[in-house]
Order: structure tokens, then C-alpha cells, then sequence
């Protein structure tokens, strides 16, 4: 069908009007540098606040992350969120817009296909958006610079950022063709945007409710409740020693009583089942964004250590998405943990999520749980970010989709209130 | 078969039987809901010739020529715009034809130059070939002192004329012009005339609908009536012959035409011209009647002419006709 072929000429042709356009029009100059101040005053918004922050006393855990993945986690988001913000003033009046002007029949009416038009709008947005990062650019060198902060992670959060940038102009000239008047596509793009990225934590947060048994049952391996108390007040005379810094147990490691671990069942416990709603935050941008950032060389501790100690967000938010994905095990081990009120360290793989128990120098305790792993504990393998990146790609396509089509001429049929010229 | 919707040829007779028509409608017709704008057209429109399209208000003028510019499908009927159908040759249709809407905009941003060159790429030509073209046109229609304006300084009427410098830009072999002289000053309405006429006897087709009848009088070739989203039979609504209507007369001598006129007990009233009478006669042979008399009564008669044109008389029989 003749609305859908596509030469490099008329693409050219219709990108090269609608930049023109653009780049001539002082609002867009306007909107390039306030966009570049509001990032800019962002970005040294978090990074002095961040400096401030790690100025505390903090042990070496902590520290050794530095404040690279901190301020480049928040600026990272930053710029998705004034992406998305930004993003529908570019396509979402585009057909609307020029159909009233006039301008749009007279396009029409020459040799340009349908596919011509709307995919030469699209360039323009997306090379529009294209400058946008670019702009960005020397504050993502400058988080880049507070360490720890790999070129893989800065190319992969802007790649995928660009295409979810480009999604969302997708939208919005769908949006712009399907509706007469500009205010009302603006409005639906926005609101496109609002439930990716808020309904979609809404719906899922309001959700959980529903997915709560009051009345589970969990297999726990652990102490009886009499051993545990003869085992805290043990606990109390022997070992409350504590090094001036507050955080070193200075005594020697007293074996805690595994061998008194045994089987029970916990019944009328809360079980969760947030593995039926996690999928609902998929699509979301921030998610995308987020699981699809690959994590800072040389983090080999569990993620959730990760996380508390770097303040990285998206790593935060990528834990937190791929926590809900597990429900309530039905196998618990409580004995585990015993270890770590005697001033052991329990060990999550970050690949696995198997555990193991160490003491405080490092040197391995003989001691297997005989709970199997969840996956939700180690991180690898759990990556969900595609989904959400293709979906939103189909969201997008289905959008562009319907702008071509009523590009098509001669049109059977025109939207209402509309005119053709 | 169409004929009967069209006049007689005008002013400047070039008609060619045998020539293909640039456009042939048969049975048009185009609703939006409840409204009939396009109501069973048929006509054609010859290679060569100027057409006008003439119908009130309403009548689908403008709708029809977005069928015609390939924007619009046709409920039913079909037409097809040098050689190619409307609907399953669109973009060859797109193509072949100039198309200046009644309303249009322009890019604000860009010069008269770039959005005649954007044009032209549009249509299909090379960087080099889109410039020339560009600088050609604006000469042609006056505009070069513009070439590296904004679209958006222009007059209304230099608007126009950019107007039909872009329907011109791919030197199309139809042209379809909706209003086109509207909002120019009548020099440049004279050159739009002179433009036309030149595509016309480029062997180009075009078809130009305005309201200003004096303008097409003097223009066209060939006339379609519009009424009501139909073709109108134009010999149905001709005023016929015998109906009286209004003559001008003028005379090197006015008095004597004056005197003339008394004696012969005709009513006169004082024309528009200040020598110029008009006279209230019933059809040609009443006109002949009277020139006879008056050369034989050595009346220097230099003026006999209807106070309104042909279209202008059957435009107003259209409207008689709706009324």
C-alpha cells in the first residue's frame, strides 16, 4: 500500500521542515537552555548534598562505593523524569497542530506518502530529544568523575532513556492525529505519561491488599520459642562488649545453638503474594530505566548491602521490583541469622542468592541452610526490563500506527471536528 | 454526454473535442453525516482550456476539489485528474496536480524560498532542481524581493501568490485553484488571469472556482454550475432569452442617444458610467431591434452590452433556482 512506502528523500525532506521549523522558533532555544539550568543546578544539588552527606563518619562499607552511583542514580532519573515531562511538547500538537495551521493538506497533497509525514515528525522529535541528552551530557561526566560509575552503565541508562524519550513522542503523534484539537492530545499524552509512570506504582501499591493472606502458613526452620529466649538471655551475659565505634562485637564469637534448629510450622502468618501484581510496574519508564542500568564495577556484596550502603536508587528500585516478584516463600530459615547476632556475616550471593555464614575475618562456618535459594535474593537472571522496554516500544508503534493511518489520503472517513484543509 | 453541463466555450476558443479532459467527474458525491456536500457531480473539464467552477456558498466547491486533489474519497462516482483514478491512483493523482486550498497556512519559521524548495522536494525534485524552480516562481509571480522573507511578513494578496506559486511548484499538468484571486489587488488579479491563461494554452488543465464572477468572465473557457453539491444543467438555467434584463448603452453623442431613446419611448435610467444609460430589453432580438434603429436614427452607438456577464446571470439563476 502506497501510505506506507517510505523513501530516504521525503523522509528527509518532511525531518528537515519540521527541524527547521523547530530550530528557528526561539521557544525551542528557550525551552534547550532552561532545560540545561534545571539540570545543571540538579545535578550540583545532588552532588553537594551527596559530598555533604558522606563528610559523616561512615565505615568503610559504606564509603568504598563513594558517591558516583548516589548522584548518578539521581541524575539519571532526573533526566527521565524531565524527559517525560518534555517529551509530548514535541509530537503531541504535531498533526493537530499543523492541520489547523493549514499547513498539513497542502503536505498531503503532494507526492508524500502518509508513512513519509508521520515518520519524518517522529525523526524530528527524536533528534529534537537527541539534543536534549546531549545537553546532559557533562553532568553525567561530572557524577561520572565521583567514581564508580562505569561508561557501560552511562551508555545503557542513555540508550534506554533515548528510546522511552522516543516512545512517548510516538504517543504523542498518535495522539496528535487522533484528536482535533491540540489542548486535548496534549493533555491525553500527558496523562499516557502519568500512567506509566505513577498509575502503574499506584494501581500495584494499592494492590498488594489484595494479595495479602492473613491466614498463611510458613515452614520455618528455626529455635522453639524456649530455646530462643534461654538462647537471647545467654546472649546478654555473655557478649554485650561493645567496641567504642559501637558496631564491633570485641568478644570471640559464641557458636549459636543451631543444633537445636528444627522443623516447625507458623500458621495465621501474613503471606504475600506480590508475585501475581509484580508485572503491573513493568512498563513503567522508571523501572525500565532502572533494571536495565547495569550495576557499578566491583559490587560483589548482596544487593540489599548494595543498596543500603551506595544509596544507589537504581539499584533500589531494580531490588525492590525484583523483590515483589517472590511471594512469601513457603520455606523459611531462621536459623541462618542466628549467626549474625553472634557476630558472624551472613553471605547472600549476588548471582545465586545462595547464603553462606563467614565469620568476622572471613573465614567460612560449615554451615548449610536447608532452604533452598530464592531468586529474588540474588540479582542475576531476574532482569524484567525488556518487557517493559517492548511493551512500551508496542505502545509507541501501536501509536505511531494510528497516525499513519489517519495521515492516509484520501480519507474515507475525518475525525470529528475536523477538517481536511 | 457532459456538455450540457457546461457553456458555451468563452472568450478564447480552444476547445479540442478529441483532446483527453484533464478531469472527468462522473456521479461524485461526498456526505459528511447529514450533510450532502458533494451530491452527484459530473463533468469534465478539457486539456488546454480554463474551467470555471461556479456555485454559492455551500454548493461543495471546496469539497470537490479536495476529491479531485486526491484528500478526500468519494462516497460513490468516480473521477479521475489527468489520466489517473482519484482513489486507486492517488499518489500519481497527488502528483499530476496543483492544488491552492481556499484557506491555507504557511510554516512561519521559514522563508519564501525554503518553503517553495521543501515543496518542490516533496514533490519529488532534487535539491538543485527545487532551488531553480524556487527562484523561477517567485520571479514569475513577483515575489523575489521576498525570496529570503519569512512567509509570515507577506500581504494577504503576496500570501495568494505564494499560494500559487506552490500549487505551480512541480509544473503540474492540473491545476485546481479554489478562490485564488481573492484578496488581490486587481493588478495582480489581471496577472493571475494573465498566469492562467498562459498554463491554458500550455495545454494545462485547470480549474478555478471563485465568487468573483467578473474575474472568471474574462478567463474562462468552459464553466461548471454547482448547486446545492449537484452539476446544474446550465441550459436549464440560463435565463432565457425572451426574459428582460438589463443592457448598457453608451454613445460618442449621449445626448443624442438620450433624445433617441424618448422618441422611441424605451424607459432608460442613467448608467454607471455617467453617459452610459441602461435599458430594460427582452432578449437578443429585442437588443438588434434597437441597435438597428439606433444606427438608422445616426445614434454613434459604440456600446451594447448585458449590465451583467454570462456567469454572472447564470450564477444568479442558480440562486433562483435554490431560492
Amino acid at each position: 500500500m502506497k501510505t506506507w512506502s517510505l523513501s530516504w528523500h521525503g523522509l528527509r525532506t518532511v525531518t528537515a521542515l519540521e527541524l527547521r521549523q523547530r530550530v528557528r522558533s526561539r521557544r525551542w532555544l528557550i525551552a534547550l537552555i532552561c532545560w540545561f539550568v534545571v539540570i545543571g543546578a540538579m545535578t550540583t544539588l545532588v552532588i553537594t548534598v551527596v559530598g555533604g552527606l558522606r563528610r559523616f563518619d561512615m565505615p568503610d562499607e559504606m564509603s568504598k562505593f563513594g558517591t558516583g552511583p548516589l548522584a548518578f542514580g539521581l541524575i539519571t532519573l532526573f533526566v527521565l523524569g524531565m524527559g517525560l515531562v518534555i517529551a509530548p511538547t514535541f509530537t503531541a500538537t504535531s498533526i493537530n497542530g499543523d492541520r489547523n495551521q493549514g499547513t498539513l493538506a497542502t503536505l498531503q497533497a503532494t507526492r508524500l506518502s502518509a508513512m513519509e509525514i508521520a515518520l519524518g515528525k517522529l525523526a524530528a522529535a527524536w533528534l529534537t530529544a537527541l539534543a536534549f541528552l546531549i545537553t546532559v551530557i557533562p553532568f553525567i561526566a561530572w557524577s561520572m568523575v565521583l567514581g564508580n560509575i562505569s561508561f557501560w552503565q552511562v551508555l545503557v541508562c542513555f540508550l534506554v532513556v533515548f528510546a522511552e524519550i522516543a516512545v512517548i513522542c510516538a504517543v504523542g503523534l498518535g495522539w496528535s492525529a487522533l484528536l482535533s484539537r491540540p489542548a486535548g492530545s496534549a493533555v491525553m499524552t500527558y496523562l499516557t505519561v502519568v500512567f506509566l509512570s505513577i498509575i502503574t506504582l499506584v494501581v500495584e501499591a494499592l494492590s498488594v491488599s489484595l494479595v495479602i493472606n492473613p491466614h498463611g502458613t510458613q515452614q520455618v526452620y528455626g529455635l522453639s520459642r524456649e530455646d530462643m529466649d534461654a538462647y537471647y538471655e545467654k546472649l546478654d551475659e555473655y557478649y554485650f562488649d561493645i567496641d567504642s565505634e559501637g558496631y564491633t562485637v570485641t568478644n570471640p564469637a559464641m557458636e549459636p545453638p543451631i543444633d537445636k534448629c528444627a522443623w516447625y510450622t507458623e500458621t495465621d502468618t501474613y503471606t504475600y503474594h506480590t508475585d501475581k501484581i509484580w508485572w503491573m510496574v513493568v512498563p513503567n519508564p522508571f523501572v525500565i530505566v532502572a533494571d536495565a542500568a547495569p550495576l557499578p564495577p566491583n559490587v560483589s556484596d548482596t544487593m540489599n548491602t548494595y543498596v543500603a550502603y551506595s544509596g544507589d536508587l537504581l539499584a533500589a528500585i531494580r531490588v525492590a521490583v525484583a523483590g515483589s516478584r517472590q511471594a512469601t516463600p513457603p520455606q523459611r530459615d531462621d536459623c541462618i541469622w542466628l549467626y549474625e547476632t553472634a557476630g558472624y556475616q551472613v553471605i547472600t550471593d549476588i548471582d545465586t542468592g545462595e547464603q553462606r555464614v563467614e565469620t568476622a575475618t572471613g573465614q567460612p562456618v560449615d554451615y548449610v541452610s536447608p532452604v533452598q535459594p530464592t531468586r529474588a535474593q540474588g540479582m542475576k537472571g531476574g532482569d524484567v526490563w525488556y518487557w517493559g522496554l517492548a511493551s512500551n516500544i508496542l505502545l509507541g508503534a501501536f501509536f505511531f500506527w494510528i497516525a499513519v493511518r489517519r495521515l492516509k489520503v484520501p480519507y474515507r472517513t475525518l475525525a470529528k471536528g475536523t477538517r481536511v484543509a | 454526454m457532459t456538455d450540457n453541463n457546461t457553456t458555451q466555450p468563452g472568450p478564447q476558443v480552444i476547445l479540442d473535442s478529441s483532446a483527453t479532459p484533464g478531469i472527468k467527474a462522473s456521479g461524485l458525491r461526498r456526505y459528511f453525516g447529514a450533510v450532502r456536500a458533494v451530491d452527484g457531480v459530473t463533468f469534465s473539464a478539457p486539456q488546454g482550456a480554463v474551467t470555471a467552477l461556479i456555485g454559492p456558498n455551500g454548493s461543495g466547491k471546496t469539497t470537490l476539489l479536495l476529491i479531485l486533489a486526491g484528500l478526500l474519497e468519494p462516497d460513490s462516482g468516480a473521477a479521475e485528474v489527468a489520466g489517473h483514478d482519484v482513489v486507486n491512483e492517488n499518489r500519481e493523482v497527488r502528483s499530476a496536480v496543483g492544488w491552492m486550498p481556499d484557506v491555507f497556512g504557511t510554516w512561519d519559521a521559514l522563508t519564501c524560498r525554503e518553503i517553495l524548495t521543501t515543496f518542490g522536494k516533496a514533490y519529488g525534485l532534487n535539491q538543485e532542481q527545487a532551488k531553480s524552480r524556487a527562484h523561477d516562481l517567485l520571479k514569475y509571480l513577483y515575489l523575489s524581493e521576498f525570496t529570503n522573507q519569512p512567509a509570515r511578513v507577506l500581504s494577504r494578496g503576496q500570501k495568494q501568490r505564494l499560494g500559487l506559486a506552490r500549487a505551480l511548484v512541480h509544473d503540474p499538468q492540473v491545476l485546481l485553484l479554489d478562490e485564488p484571486a481573492s484578496g488581490l489587488d486587481p493588478r495582480s488579479r489581471i496577472e493571475l488571469r494573465q498566469i492562467l491563461r498562459q498554463l491554458a494554452q500550455e495545454g494545462k488543465t485547470v480549474l478555478v472556482s471563485s465568487h468573483v464572477l467578473s474575474e472568471l468572465e474574462e478567463v474562462y473557457d468552459t464553466a461548471v454550475f454547482l448547486s446545492q453539491g449537484r452539476t446544474v444543467d446550465v441550459n436549464r438555467v440560463q435565463t432565457p432569452t425572451s426574459a428582460e434584463r438589463g443592457w448598457r448603452l453608451d454613445a460618442l453623442d449621449p445626448v443624442s442617444l438620450r433624445v433617441f431613446l424618448e422618441h422611441s419611448d424605451i424607459p432608460f435610467t442613467a448608467g454607471p458610467g455617467g453617459s452610459e444609460v441602461v435599458v430594460q430589453l427582452a432578449g437578443y432580438d429585442s437588443a438588434i431591434q434597437l441597435i438597428k434603429a439606433a444606427v438608422a436614427a445616426s445614434v454613434p452607438l459604440h456600446t451594447v452590452a448585458p449590465v451583467s456577464g454570462r456567469l454572472e446571470e447564470a450564477y444568479l439563476a442558480l440562486n433562483e433556482e435554490r431560492a
